[in-house]
């Protein structure tokens, strides 16, 4: 059974370029699927359409059957966790714990549930020592691994990571990695870090101008130099040394 | 530290004394709320010439900032801004008001009374928001909000404003920085990019605030603070405090409390 579910998605924006095509695909649920392509290839776009902060203009978005439309926003939204690109969009209260906290407050669980998963989120994500620090004290590093917190906290069956490794040095990318392959939900990973794509997805999917080019498995797909360059990426930087 | 970090620095600050466990925080919000409007609203009944009543309201935010354990000193820096402006709309009563009143036995011009009291006015209810807000946090202010059926939009308004202020004020900072850098030498910004940099500010904040937005939505938020209102049932202790205050300011509304003290001490040692 799938967890996420594109059907002839097709989007666009008012008075817009066509940004996805006829986008089809699925994503089972023990699934790590990266989402790769050039600036501008619909990345964020797609990943946006799963908890429904937009909606296609055609066809049919539906996360663990449950099809992503006005009526269903909340649903969908239980069941999949966005990290967004930029941390301090994803973080907006005063201390981390607050933040995390925010997510299971509003879906109504007791002060004691709220901590329980407060605590467990932040311990796995690695960042339970700053639960009390202030956000606006945070280094890029930390506030990636709140952000990742405050979706894991709300315990949802799909992780949306959108460009996870940007503006990470080399030890927190690599912190990064270790811990996204550790968390047991599915995940869909959009980047141009090939180099993490690798090391976190077992099935990349190449986007451009709004269609799906490839869809595979990650060794056939990170190592088909033609593909990748015709579609403005490059090989992982691990081939070159290589 | 410039002077937009500093803002930014203060703003964060005041999150932090909401935050704190203090005897003051622990209040629940909405009797907070409550003492403050009513404050304000006994505050700004006092008649233009009523000084000697006026000057006795000043017992709330004096004894509310020792319940708090906020630094006054403190406090009033950080409304150094606000306090002025204040001031400045009272400046121009004397030239305009001619009347002369008694004060305490004393025959004074109304112009300089009327600016005294418009000044204190100001001064209590900015300082009486300030006390509310150093221990409230924005969510608790806006559960409070919700508890008196104050319309979800107009919370979730509220709400984003005060985080839309840092946003703004983190998105100034960038841009004032990145000018600084490309503008060394130069005091200020040019007048001939302030309209370029204030239609970049907005877009960028529209942008970010978006963000932050759809963040809370993906969060479950859905304009109401349950939680807030869950987490936070009322003790008999809000009661005592609510009851209390409401008393004590009916009474130093109603009565002249200075002058019958003042009396009271002439009588005394007279």
């Amino acid at each position: 059974m799938n967890l996420l579910t594109f059907d002839h998605v097709s989007f666009q924006y008012e008075n817009g370029l066509p940004i996805l095509q006829d986008i089809s695909l699925s994503v089972g649920p023990d699934e790590s699927v990266g989402l790769i392509g050039a600036n501008g290839a619909g990345k964020t776009t797609l990943m946006k359409m799963l908890p429904g902060l937009l909606l296609p203009n055609e066809g049919q978005v539906t996360v663990a059957d449950i099809v992503v439309n006005k009526k269903n926003l909340s649903q969908a939204r239980r069941k999949v966790g966005y990290v967004f690109q930029d941390s301090d969009s994803q973080l907006f209260m005063a201390t981390a714990y607050d933040d995390v906290a925010f997510g299971p407050r509003n879906y109504g669980h007791t002060e004691e549930e709220v901590a329980e998963r407060v605590l467990t989120a932040m311990e796995q994500c690695g960042c339970l020592h700053l639960k009390d620090k202030q956000i606006y004290k945070m280094s890029g590093g930390e506030k990636k691994l709140v952000s990742l917190a405050t979706v894991m906290a709300m315990r949802p069956r799909c992780l949306l990571l959108d460009e996870p490794s940007v503006a990470l040095d080399p030890r927190n990318r690599r912190n990064l990695i270790s811990l996204l392959n550790s968390l047991p939900v599915a995940k869909l990973i959009a980047s141009h870090d090939l180099d993490m794509i690798w090391d976190t997805c077992g099935r990349p999917i190449l986007i451009d101008q709004g269609k799906i080019i490839a869809d595979g498995d990650t060794k056939t797909i990170l190592q088909d130099k033609e593909l990748l360059e015709a579609h403005g990426l490059e090989l992982p930087l691990r081939l070159f040394k290589e | 530290m410039n002077d937009i970090s500093q803002s930014i620095f203060e703003l964060n600050h005041l999150d932090t004394l909401a935050e704190q466990n203090q005897w003051m925080n622990r209040r629940h919000p909405l009797v907070k709320l409550l003492l403050t409007l009513f404050y304000i609203i006994l505050v700004v009944s006092f008649h233009k010439y009523d000084l000697m009543g006026l000057l006795a309201m000043m017992a709330y935010p004096l004894i509310v900032f020792n319940l708090s354990e906020l630094s006054f000193r403190k406090s009033i820096y950080r409304l150094r801004y606000i306090l002025p402006l204040v001031c400045i709309i009272g400046l121009v009563n004397p030239l305009f008001d001619k009347e002369m009143v008694l004060v305490m036995g004393l025959v004074l011009r109304g112009g300089i009374i009327s600016m005294i009291t418009l000044i204190l006015k100001g001064i209590f209810t900015v300082l009486a928001v300030y006390l509310l807000i150093a221990t409230t946090t924005i969510e608790k202010i806006c559960g409070a909000l919700r508890l008196l059926h104050m319309p979800k939009i107009m919370v979730t308004q509220i709400m984003l404003t005060y985080r839309y202020i840092f946003l703004l004020l983190r998105e100034v900072e960038r841009l004032t920085t990145s000018y600084q850098l490309r503008a060394p030498g130069q005091k200020g910004i040019h007048f001939k990019v302030w309209g370029s940099m204030v239609g970049m500010l907005l877009l960028r904040s529209i942008d970010r605030s978006e963000g932050v937005y759809n963040s809370m939505l993906l969060r479950g938020y859905d304009g109401n603070f349950n939680y807030v209102n869950r987490k936070m049932a009322m003790v008999q202790t809000d009661w005592i405090y609510l009851i209390f205050w409401l008393i004590i300011l009916i009474l130093l509304r109603i009565f002249p409390v200075i002058q019958l003290l003042s009396g009271f001490f002439l009588h005394l040692f007279g």
